[in-house]
């Protein structure tokens, strides 16, 4: 099965690819909760937010309610 | 936490975690990690962690710029360009912490069952050398590419744990 073309480059030594997904789930994860953060500061709704991240009110509100 | 019923009521444990907590909030992570571990057990009072870092060939001061660093040329190897980062604090501000009880990612549940598994070997108390010594022992993620980073050797740092467990076994 032929994969779609990666939007970043795959690095030759798996450390340095393993490392990569790291690094860009932890910057994905901080966008995140600024995000929520700021939406929520916008007077967005929990529901709101939770239906432009594509997960549940439950899920959102969980991982972001004491934080933001 | 499996930690917590080891070494219920150590007031070190509770000083490395509050540490590890403070580094955590302050390098952008919401969990605590194994390099989180290794920045706090560098912090403890009494040093035995920190000499043995420094007999293992790092520069104790230098730790939390190569963490940084490692997440930094991890996501350039990607092309992808990180922002700079304002310097953390010095002192490090416990204060500032959310409350991440609990809050361990895997790679720091890691380093504390292991550093658990080494203190019971050794019957010591020196809970920063056994933190360190499990760190060390990390193959990859941020911790061990942070150490080779530094400079530290394979079985370096073991090595020196073991030799500043044996001057303080001296001492006492």
């Amino acid at each position: 099965m032929a994969e779609r073309t990666l939007a970043l480059p795959l690095p030759d030594d798996p450390s340095d690819a393993l490392a990569a997904v790291v690094a860009l789930r932890r910057e994905a994860d901080r966008l995140e909760r600024a995000a929520v953060a700021h939406a929520v500061e916008q007077g967005w709704s929990w529901a709101r937010v939770a239906e432009a991240l594509g997960v549940t009110r439950q899920a959102v509100h969980k991982r972001h309610a004491k934080k933001a | 936490m499996l930690f917590e019923n080891l070494w219920k009521g150590h007031r070190a444990i509770r000083e490395i975690v509050e540490r590890a907590e403070a580094y955590s909030h302050q390098l952008g992570d919401d969990k605590i990690h194994a390099e989180h571990l290794l920045l706090a057990a560098l912090d403890l009072p009494g040093g035995a962690a920190r000499r043995a870092f420094e007999r293992a060939g790092a520069d104790p001061a230098a730790a939390a710029d190569a963490v940084r660093w490692t997440h930094a040329t991890a996501l350039r190897k990607v092309g992808v360009e990180p922002v700079p980062e304002a310097a953390l604090t010095d002192p490090l501000d416990i204060s500032s912490t959310r409350t991440l009880r609990g809050q361990f990612g895997e790679s720091g549940k890691q380093v504390f069952t292991l550093a658990a598994a080494k203190a019971k070997l050794t019957r010591t108390r020196a809970v920063d050398l056994h933190i360190l010594d499990a760190v060390g022992d990390l193959r990859e993620g941020t911790a061990a590419r942070a150490l080779r980073e530094l400079g530290v050797a394979p079985g370096a740092i073991h090595a020196a744990v073991l030799d500043e467990l044996a001057a303080l076994d001296r001492a006492a």
